[in-house]
Protein backbone atom coordinates (compact mmCIF):
# COMPACT_ATOMS: atom_id res chain seq x y z
CA UNK A 1 0.00 0.00 0.00
CA UNK A 2 2.76 2.39 1.03
CA UNK A 3 4.63 1.53 -2.11
CA UNK A 4 1.63 2.36 -4.31
CA UNK A 5 1.22 5.69 -2.56
CA UNK A 6 4.89 6.46 -2.99
CA UNK A 7 4.68 5.54 -6.68
CA UNK A 8 1.84 8.02 -7.20
CA UNK A 9 3.53 10.86 -5.29
CA UNK A 10 6.74 10.16 -7.09
CA UNK A 11 5.07 10.20 -10.52
CA UNK A 12 3.21 13.43 -9.77
CA UNK A 13 5.88 15.53 -8.10
CA UNK A 14 9.35 14.05 -8.02
CA UNK A 15 9.47 12.48 -11.47
CA UNK A 16 6.94 14.78 -13.09
CA UNK A 17 6.78 13.68 -16.71
CA UNK A 18 6.79 17.12 -18.23
CA UNK A 19 8.94 19.15 -15.90
CA UNK A 20 11.54 16.60 -14.81
CA UNK A 21 11.57 13.95 -17.52
CA UNK A 22 10.79 16.40 -20.36
CA UNK A 23 8.27 14.13 -22.05
CA UNK A 24 5.13 15.41 -23.73
CA UNK A 25 6.45 18.94 -24.23
CA UNK A 26 4.40 19.36 -27.40
CA UNK A 27 0.94 19.30 -25.77
CA UNK A 28 2.41 21.08 -22.75
CA UNK A 29 3.17 24.10 -24.91
CA UNK A 30 0.37 23.62 -27.40
CA UNK A 31 -2.67 23.10 -25.20
CA UNK A 32 -1.71 25.27 -22.24
CA UNK A 33 -3.08 28.58 -23.49
CA UNK A 34 -6.41 28.27 -21.64
CA UNK A 35 -7.35 26.57 -18.37
CA UNK A 36 -10.49 24.93 -19.83
CA UNK A 37 -8.63 23.23 -22.64
CA UNK A 38 -5.82 22.12 -20.35
CA UNK A 39 -8.28 20.44 -17.97
CA UNK A 40 -9.83 18.56 -20.91
CA UNK A 41 -6.44 17.53 -22.18
CA UNK A 42 -5.29 16.54 -18.68
CA UNK A 43 -8.29 14.30 -18.12
CA UNK A 44 -7.74 12.62 -21.50
CA UNK A 45 -4.08 12.03 -20.63
CA UNK A 46 -4.86 10.58 -17.18
CA UNK A 47 -7.40 8.26 -18.76
CA UNK A 48 -5.09 7.23 -21.55
CA UNK A 49 -1.96 6.72 -19.43
CA UNK A 50 -3.74 4.58 -16.85
CA UNK A 51 -5.21 2.26 -19.45
CA UNK A 52 -2.08 2.22 -21.60
CA UNK A 53 0.06 1.29 -18.59
CA UNK A 54 -2.12 -1.69 -17.76
CA UNK A 55 -2.47 -2.96 -21.32
CA UNK A 56 1.17 -2.53 -22.30
CA UNK A 57 2.24 -4.26 -19.09
CA UNK A 58 0.10 -7.24 -20.11
CA UNK A 59 1.51 -7.20 -23.65
CA UNK A 60 5.07 -7.14 -22.33
CA UNK A 61 4.55 -9.85 -19.73
CA UNK A 62 2.42 -12.28 -21.70
CA UNK A 63 3.61 -11.83 -25.28
CA UNK A 64 6.97 -10.11 -25.64
CA UNK A 65 8.85 -11.78 -22.76
CA UNK A 66 7.70 -15.40 -23.25
CA UNK A 67 8.59 -15.26 -26.96
CA UNK A 68 11.90 -13.43 -26.33
CA UNK A 69 11.01 -10.57 -28.67
CA UNK A 70 11.48 -7.68 -26.20
CA UNK A 71 13.12 -5.62 -28.96
CA UNK A 72 9.65 -5.18 -30.46
CA UNK A 73 8.62 -3.21 -27.38
CA UNK A 74 8.40 0.24 -28.99
CA UNK A 75 6.45 -0.72 -32.09
CA UNK A 76 4.16 -3.11 -30.22
CA UNK A 77 3.38 -0.49 -27.57
CA UNK A 78 2.65 2.24 -30.10
CA UNK A 79 0.39 -0.12 -32.02
CA UNK A 80 -1.50 -1.15 -28.92
CA UNK A 81 -1.82 2.37 -27.49
CA UNK A 82 -3.09 3.78 -30.79
CA UNK A 83 -5.65 0.99 -31.14
CA UNK A 84 -6.67 1.38 -27.50
CA UNK A 85 -7.27 5.14 -27.77
CA UNK A 86 -9.22 4.62 -30.97
CA UNK A 87 -11.34 2.01 -29.23
CA UNK A 88 -11.95 4.21 -26.19
CA UNK A 89 -12.99 7.06 -28.45
CA UNK A 90 -15.60 4.89 -30.14
CA UNK A 91 -16.97 3.66 -26.83
CA UNK A 92 -17.12 7.18 -25.37
CA UNK A 93 -18.81 8.42 -28.53
CA UNK A 94 -21.53 5.82 -28.03
CA UNK A 95 -22.13 5.93 -24.30
CA UNK A 96 -21.50 9.56 -23.38
CA UNK A 97 -21.72 12.37 -25.95
CA UNK A 98 -20.96 14.94 -23.25
CA UNK A 99 -17.71 13.20 -22.27
CA UNK A 100 -16.93 12.91 -25.96
CA UNK A 101 -17.37 16.65 -26.31
CA UNK A 102 -15.03 17.28 -23.38
CA UNK A 103 -12.28 14.82 -24.34
CA UNK A 104 -13.03 14.25 -28.02
CA UNK A 105 -10.55 16.53 -29.71
CA UNK A 106 -7.77 15.71 -27.26
CA UNK A 107 -7.85 11.92 -27.47
CA UNK A 108 -6.47 11.60 -31.02
CA UNK A 109 -3.75 14.09 -30.09
CA UNK A 110 -2.28 11.79 -27.48
CA UNK A 111 -2.42 8.46 -29.29
CA UNK A 112 1.21 8.64 -30.24
CA UNK A 113 2.32 11.02 -27.54
CA UNK A 114 5.79 10.35 -26.19
CA UNK A 115 4.65 10.78 -22.58
CA UNK A 116 2.13 7.96 -22.95
CA UNK A 117 4.69 5.71 -24.61
CA UNK A 118 7.27 6.87 -22.07
CA UNK A 119 5.22 5.82 -19.07
CA UNK A 120 4.61 2.40 -20.64
CA UNK A 121 8.32 1.80 -21.25
CA UNK A 122 9.39 3.17 -17.85
CA UNK A 123 6.93 0.82 -16.16
CA UNK A 124 8.71 -2.13 -17.71
CA UNK A 125 12.19 -0.76 -16.91
CA UNK A 126 11.22 -0.27 -13.26
CA UNK A 127 10.07 -3.91 -13.03
CA UNK A 128 6.63 -2.88 -11.75
CA UNK A 129 3.90 -5.44 -11.31
CA UNK A 130 0.48 -4.93 -12.89
CA UNK A 131 -1.01 -2.84 -10.08
CA UNK A 132 2.12 -0.73 -9.66
CA UNK A 133 2.24 -0.08 -13.39
CA UNK A 134 -1.38 1.09 -13.46
CA UNK A 135 -0.84 3.38 -10.47
CA UNK A 136 2.31 4.79 -12.01
CA UNK A 137 0.37 5.48 -15.21
CA UNK A 138 -2.35 7.24 -13.24
CA UNK A 139 0.18 9.28 -11.24
CA UNK A 140 2.05 10.26 -14.39
CA UNK A 141 -1.21 11.45 -15.90
CA UNK A 142 -2.06 13.52 -12.82
CA UNK A 143 1.46 14.97 -12.84
CA UNK A 144 1.05 15.94 -16.50
CA UNK A 145 -2.31 17.56 -15.74
CA UNK A 146 -0.81 19.44 -12.80
CA UNK A 147 2.01 20.82 -14.94
CA UNK A 148 -0.42 21.72 -17.72
CA UNK A 149 -2.81 23.47 -15.33
CA UNK A 150 -0.07 25.52 -13.66
CA UNK A 151 1.21 26.51 -17.08
CA UNK A 152 -2.25 27.43 -18.38
CA UNK A 153 -2.92 29.55 -15.28
CA UNK A 154 0.34 31.42 -15.75
CA UNK A 155 -0.22 31.90 -19.47
CA UNK A 156 -3.70 33.32 -18.96
CA UNK A 157 -2.13 35.96 -16.73
CA UNK A 158 0.70 36.50 -19.19
CA UNK A 159 -1.83 37.66 -21.78
CA UNK A 160 -2.29 40.79 -19.68
CA UNK A 161 1.38 41.31 -18.88
CA UNK A 162 3.68 43.68 -20.76
CA UNK A 163 6.12 41.25 -22.36
CA UNK A 164 8.95 42.46 -24.60
CA UNK A 165 8.03 41.82 -28.21
CA UNK A 166 10.93 39.45 -28.81
CA UNK A 167 9.74 37.15 -26.03
CA UNK A 168 6.02 37.13 -26.85
CA UNK A 169 4.32 33.77 -27.38
CA UNK A 170 6.42 30.62 -27.33
CA UNK A 171 9.75 32.09 -26.08
CA UNK A 172 8.30 33.35 -22.80
CA UNK A 173 6.47 30.02 -22.47
CA UNK A 174 9.74 28.13 -22.66
CA UNK A 175 11.34 30.42 -20.10
CA UNK A 176 8.44 29.82 -17.74
CA UNK A 177 8.58 26.09 -18.38
CA UNK A 178 12.26 26.07 -17.42
CA UNK A 179 11.58 28.04 -14.23
CA UNK A 180 8.76 25.64 -13.36
CA UNK A 181 11.11 22.76 -13.98
CA UNK A 182 13.69 24.24 -11.63
CA UNK A 183 10.96 24.73 -9.02
CA UNK A 184 9.91 21.09 -9.33
CA UNK A 185 13.54 20.03 -8.76
CA UNK A 186 12.87 21.08 -5.17
CA UNK A 187 10.78 17.94 -4.73
CA UNK A 188 13.78 15.70 -5.36
CA UNK A 189 14.68 14.05 -2.06
CA UNK A 190 11.10 14.21 -0.78
CA UNK A 191 11.12 10.43 -0.53
CA UNK A 192 14.31 9.08 1.08
CA UNK A 193 15.83 6.23 -0.91
CA UNK B 1 21.44 -19.00 -38.24
CA UNK B 2 18.45 -21.15 -37.57
CA UNK B 3 17.91 -19.27 -34.33
CA UNK B 4 17.78 -15.83 -35.92
CA UNK B 5 15.30 -17.00 -38.55
CA UNK B 6 13.13 -18.29 -35.74
CA UNK B 7 13.35 -14.89 -34.04
CA UNK B 8 12.28 -13.15 -37.23
CA UNK B 9 9.34 -15.48 -37.70
CA UNK B 10 8.26 -15.11 -34.08
CA UNK B 11 8.47 -11.30 -34.31
CA UNK B 12 6.39 -11.25 -37.46
CA UNK B 13 3.80 -13.58 -36.01
CA UNK B 14 3.53 -11.83 -32.63
CA UNK B 15 3.22 -8.35 -34.20
CA UNK B 16 0.74 -9.66 -36.74
CA UNK B 17 -1.31 -11.19 -33.95
CA UNK B 18 -1.27 -7.99 -31.86
CA UNK B 19 -2.13 -5.89 -34.91
CA UNK B 20 -4.74 -8.34 -36.15
CA UNK B 21 -6.46 -8.61 -32.78
CA UNK B 22 -6.53 -4.80 -32.29
CA UNK B 23 -7.77 -4.38 -35.83
CA UNK B 24 -10.51 -6.90 -35.32
CA UNK B 25 -11.58 -5.27 -32.04
CA UNK B 26 -11.66 -1.86 -33.74
CA UNK B 27 -13.64 -3.17 -36.68
CA UNK B 28 -16.11 -4.79 -34.33
CA UNK B 29 -16.30 -1.65 -32.17
CA UNK B 30 -16.89 0.67 -35.12
CA UNK B 31 -19.89 -1.43 -36.10
CA UNK B 32 -21.13 -2.03 -32.56
CA UNK B 33 -20.65 1.50 -31.28
CA UNK B 34 -21.57 3.41 -34.42
CA UNK B 35 -23.56 6.53 -33.68
CA UNK B 36 -26.32 7.50 -36.06
CA UNK B 37 -26.03 11.13 -37.10
CA UNK B 38 -28.80 12.97 -38.87
CA UNK B 39 -27.73 13.44 -42.52
CA UNK B 40 -29.69 16.70 -42.55
CA UNK B 41 -27.09 18.27 -40.22
CA UNK B 42 -24.45 18.05 -42.93
CA UNK B 43 -26.89 19.28 -45.56
CA UNK B 44 -27.91 22.29 -43.47
CA UNK B 45 -24.25 22.95 -42.72
CA UNK B 46 -23.48 23.01 -46.44
CA UNK B 47 -26.11 25.74 -46.86
CA UNK B 48 -24.68 27.94 -44.09
CA UNK B 49 -21.89 30.42 -44.87
CA UNK B 50 -19.42 28.45 -42.69
CA UNK B 51 -17.65 31.62 -41.60
CA UNK B 52 -17.99 30.48 -37.96
CA UNK B 53 -18.52 34.11 -36.96
CA UNK B 54 -20.72 33.30 -33.96
CA UNK B 55 -23.33 35.96 -34.71
CA UNK B 56 -26.14 33.44 -34.18
CA UNK B 57 -24.99 32.72 -30.63
CA UNK B 58 -23.60 29.27 -31.42
CA UNK B 59 -19.85 28.68 -31.39
CA UNK B 60 -19.70 27.42 -34.98
CA UNK B 61 -21.80 26.93 -38.09
CA UNK B 62 -21.77 23.17 -37.36
CA UNK B 63 -23.30 23.79 -33.92
CA UNK B 64 -26.00 25.98 -35.45
CA UNK B 65 -26.76 23.35 -38.10
CA UNK B 66 -27.24 20.78 -35.35
CA UNK B 67 -29.49 23.16 -33.39
CA UNK B 68 -31.61 23.95 -36.46
CA UNK B 69 -32.13 20.26 -37.24
CA UNK B 70 -32.99 19.59 -33.58
CA UNK B 71 -35.55 22.37 -33.76
CA UNK B 72 -33.73 24.39 -31.10
CA UNK B 73 -32.86 27.20 -33.46
CA UNK B 74 -34.86 28.98 -36.12
CA UNK B 75 -33.92 28.55 -39.80
CA UNK B 76 -33.53 32.33 -39.90
CA UNK B 77 -30.98 32.28 -37.05
CA UNK B 78 -28.08 32.89 -39.42
CA UNK B 79 -27.88 36.65 -39.86
CA UNK B 80 -25.04 36.37 -42.32
CA UNK B 81 -26.79 34.13 -44.84
CA UNK B 82 -29.91 36.30 -44.87
CA UNK B 83 -33.04 35.52 -46.81
CA UNK B 84 -31.74 33.04 -49.38
CA UNK B 85 -30.03 30.87 -46.76
CA UNK B 86 -33.06 30.90 -44.49
CA UNK B 87 -35.34 29.81 -47.32
CA UNK B 88 -33.02 27.04 -48.45
CA UNK B 89 -32.66 25.71 -44.90
CA UNK B 90 -36.40 25.89 -44.23
CA UNK B 91 -36.97 23.89 -47.41
CA UNK B 92 -34.37 21.33 -46.41
CA UNK B 93 -35.83 20.65 -42.98
CA UNK B 94 -39.42 21.10 -44.13
CA UNK B 95 -40.26 24.05 -41.95
CA UNK B 96 -42.38 25.67 -44.65
CA UNK B 97 -42.58 29.44 -44.84
CA UNK B 98 -40.23 31.54 -42.79
CA UNK B 99 -40.84 35.04 -41.59
CA UNK B 100 -37.85 37.22 -42.04
CA UNK B 101 -36.93 39.96 -39.67
CA UNK B 102 -35.80 43.33 -40.96
CA UNK B 103 -32.17 43.15 -41.92
CA UNK B 104 -29.79 45.18 -39.79
CA UNK B 105 -26.50 46.90 -40.33
CA UNK B 106 -23.86 48.00 -37.85
CA UNK B 107 -23.24 51.71 -37.40
CA UNK B 108 -20.50 53.64 -35.61
CA UNK B 109 -22.20 56.45 -33.74
CA UNK B 110 -19.43 59.04 -33.82
CA UNK B 111 -18.46 61.68 -36.36
CA UNK B 112 -15.52 63.11 -34.47
CA UNK B 113 -12.48 62.01 -36.46
CA UNK B 114 -9.01 63.39 -35.81
CA UNK B 115 -9.78 66.61 -37.69
CA UNK B 116 -13.01 67.30 -35.78
CA UNK B 117 -12.30 66.24 -32.22
CA UNK B 118 -9.21 66.97 -30.13
CA UNK B 119 -6.75 64.84 -28.20
CA UNK B 120 -5.66 65.17 -24.60
CA UNK B 121 -2.12 63.91 -25.14
CA UNK B 122 0.16 62.17 -27.62
CA UNK B 123 -0.29 58.46 -27.26
CA UNK B 124 2.49 56.30 -28.61
CA UNK B 125 1.67 52.91 -27.09
CA UNK B 126 0.04 49.84 -28.61
CA UNK B 127 -2.40 50.78 -31.37
CA UNK B 128 -5.40 49.20 -29.68
CA UNK B 129 -8.60 50.76 -28.32
CA UNK B 130 -8.55 48.65 -25.14
CA UNK B 131 -4.92 49.55 -24.51
CA UNK B 132 -5.35 53.29 -25.00
CA UNK B 133 -8.36 53.26 -22.71
CA UNK B 134 -6.10 52.12 -19.86
CA UNK B 135 -4.02 55.28 -20.20
CA UNK B 136 -6.00 58.03 -18.52
CA UNK B 137 -9.26 56.89 -20.13
CA UNK B 138 -8.02 57.30 -23.69
CA UNK B 139 -6.25 60.09 -25.51
CA UNK B 140 -9.45 61.57 -26.96
CA UNK B 141 -10.84 64.58 -25.10
CA UNK B 142 -14.39 63.37 -25.72
CA UNK B 143 -15.23 60.72 -23.16
CA UNK B 144 -17.79 59.06 -25.43
CA UNK B 145 -16.40 59.20 -28.94
CA UNK B 146 -14.48 56.81 -31.15
CA UNK B 147 -10.92 56.11 -29.97
CA UNK B 148 -9.82 55.63 -33.58
CA UNK B 149 -7.50 52.65 -33.04
CA UNK B 150 -9.62 50.27 -35.05
CA UNK B 151 -10.46 47.34 -32.78
CA UNK B 152 -13.70 46.97 -34.73
CA UNK B 153 -11.84 46.83 -38.04
CA UNK B 154 -9.63 44.06 -36.67
CA UNK B 155 -12.69 42.21 -35.36
CA UNK B 156 -14.57 42.28 -38.68
CA UNK B 157 -14.29 38.89 -40.37
CA UNK B 158 -16.11 40.01 -43.49
CA UNK B 159 -13.75 42.77 -44.56
CA UNK B 160 -16.63 45.22 -44.24
CA UNK B 161 -14.82 47.84 -42.14
CA UNK B 162 -11.90 50.09 -42.78
CA UNK B 163 -10.47 53.23 -41.20
CA UNK B 164 -11.12 56.48 -43.01
CA UNK B 165 -8.41 59.08 -43.55
CA UNK B 166 -9.94 60.98 -40.65
CA UNK B 167 -9.46 57.98 -38.34
CA UNK B 168 -13.03 56.81 -38.11
CA UNK B 169 -14.18 53.31 -39.00
CA UNK B 170 -16.35 53.14 -42.13
CA UNK B 171 -18.78 50.28 -42.64
CA UNK B 172 -19.30 48.91 -46.13
CA UNK B 173 -23.06 48.51 -46.63
CA UNK B 174 -22.66 45.73 -49.14
CA UNK B 175 -20.31 43.67 -47.00
CA UNK B 176 -21.75 44.17 -43.50
CA UNK B 177 -23.72 41.12 -42.43
CA UNK B 178 -24.64 42.35 -38.93
CA UNK B 179 -22.68 39.61 -37.17
CA UNK B 180 -22.06 41.90 -34.18
CA UNK B 181 -18.32 41.23 -33.81
CA UNK B 182 -17.48 44.94 -34.04
CA UNK B 183 -20.17 45.81 -31.49
CA UNK B 184 -18.57 43.48 -28.97
CA UNK B 185 -15.04 44.64 -29.79
CA UNK B 186 -15.73 48.35 -29.16
CA UNK B 187 -14.70 49.32 -25.59
CA UNK B 188 -16.63 52.60 -25.87
CA UNK B 189 -19.81 50.76 -26.94
CA UNK B 190 -20.53 53.26 -29.71
CA UNK B 191 -21.33 50.70 -32.41
CA UNK B 192 -24.84 49.29 -32.61
CA UNK B 193 -27.38 48.03 -35.09
CA UNK B 194 -29.72 50.18 -37.13
CA UNK B 195 -32.26 48.92 -39.68
CA UNK B 196 -30.89 48.77 -43.21
CA UNK B 197 -33.74 51.01 -44.32
CA UNK B 198 -32.74 53.81 -41.92
CA UNK B 199 -32.02 57.07 -43.78
CA UNK B 200 -30.85 59.36 -40.96
CA UNK B 201 -28.62 58.80 -37.94
CA UNK B 202 -27.63 60.82 -34.92
CA UNK B 203 -23.90 60.52 -35.40
CA UNK B 204 -22.86 61.06 -31.79
CA UNK B 205 -22.90 59.32 -28.42
CA UNK B 206 -22.06 62.13 -26.03
CA UNK B 207 -23.99 62.68 -22.83
CA UNK B 208 -22.02 65.83 -21.96
CA UNK B 209 -23.58 69.30 -21.73
CA UNK B 210 -23.84 71.30 -24.96
CA UNK B 211 -21.35 74.04 -24.07
CA UNK B 212 -18.60 71.56 -23.29
CA UNK B 213 -19.29 69.50 -26.41
CA UNK B 214 -19.02 72.62 -28.57
CA UNK B 215 -15.51 73.22 -27.22
CA UNK B 216 -14.16 69.71 -27.82
CA UNK B 217 -15.86 68.51 -31.01
CA UNK B 218 -16.97 70.19 -34.22
CA UNK B 219 -19.73 67.67 -34.91
CA UNK B 220 -20.84 66.67 -31.41
CA UNK B 221 -24.47 66.90 -30.30
CA UNK B 222 -25.09 69.95 -28.11
CA UNK B 223 -28.56 68.84 -27.06
CA UNK B 224 -30.35 71.87 -28.56
CA UNK B 225 -33.54 69.85 -29.23
CA UNK B 226 -34.13 71.58 -32.60
CA UNK B 227 -34.45 68.18 -34.25
CA UNK B 228 -37.04 67.08 -31.73
CA UNK B 229 -39.15 70.14 -32.52
CA UNK B 230 -38.64 69.84 -36.27
CA UNK B 231 -39.65 66.20 -36.46
CA UNK B 232 -43.19 66.07 -37.88
CA UNK B 233 -43.95 62.40 -37.05
CA UNK B 234 -42.48 62.82 -33.51
CA UNK B 235 -39.90 60.10 -34.15
CA UNK B 236 -37.18 61.93 -32.17
CA UNK B 237 -37.07 61.98 -28.40
CA UNK B 238 -34.36 63.43 -26.20
CA UNK B 239 -32.57 61.07 -23.83
CA UNK B 240 -29.64 62.32 -21.70
CA UNK B 241 -28.98 65.35 -23.94
CA UNK B 242 -28.99 63.15 -27.01
CA UNK B 243 -31.75 62.66 -29.60
CA UNK B 244 -32.91 59.10 -30.18
CA UNK B 245 -34.60 58.25 -33.48
CA UNK B 246 -37.45 55.77 -33.51
CA UNK B 247 -37.06 54.22 -36.96
CA UNK B 248 -40.59 52.78 -36.89
CA UNK B 249 -41.94 56.35 -37.00
CA UNK B 250 -39.27 58.07 -39.09
CA UNK B 251 -40.52 59.04 -42.56
CA UNK B 252 -37.11 60.21 -43.84
CA UNK B 253 -38.28 63.81 -44.40
CA UNK B 254 -34.74 65.02 -43.56
CA UNK B 255 -36.03 68.00 -41.55
CA UNK B 256 -33.79 67.04 -38.60
CA UNK B 257 -30.76 66.97 -40.88
CA UNK B 258 -31.58 70.48 -42.12
CA UNK B 259 -32.05 72.04 -38.67
CA UNK B 260 -29.12 70.42 -36.86
CA UNK B 261 -26.63 73.27 -36.17
CA UNK B 262 -23.69 70.95 -35.49
CA UNK B 263 -24.33 68.65 -38.47
CA UNK B 264 -24.56 65.81 -35.96
CA UNK B 265 -27.61 64.31 -37.58
CA UNK B 266 -26.66 63.15 -41.06
CA UNK B 267 -28.36 61.48 -43.96
CA UNK B 268 -26.94 58.11 -44.97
Amino acid sequence: MTKLFLIIVSAILINNFVLIKFLGICPFVGVSSAVDASIGMGMAVIFCMTLASSVTWAIQTYILVPFHVEFLQTIAFILVIAALVQFIEMVINKISPSLKKALGIYLPLITTNCAVLGVAILNIRSNFNFLEASFNGFGAGVGFTLALLIMAGIRERLDMAPIPRALKGVPITFIIASLLSVAFLGFVGLIPE
Amino acid sequence: MNNSIMTIIISIISLAVIGGVSGAILAYASAKFSVKTDPRVDEVLSLLPRANCGACGYPSCAALAEAIVDGKADPTACKVGGESTAKAIAEKIGAGKVELKERLIARVFCGGGTSKSGRKFDYSGIKDCDAVLLVGGGDKICGYGCLCYGNCVKACKFDAMKMSDDGLPIIDRDKCVACGKCIVSCPRKIISYIPRSARVVVNCCTKDKGGYVRKICKVGCIGCKLCEKACAPCAITMNDNLPVINYDKCNACMECVKVCPQKTIIAI
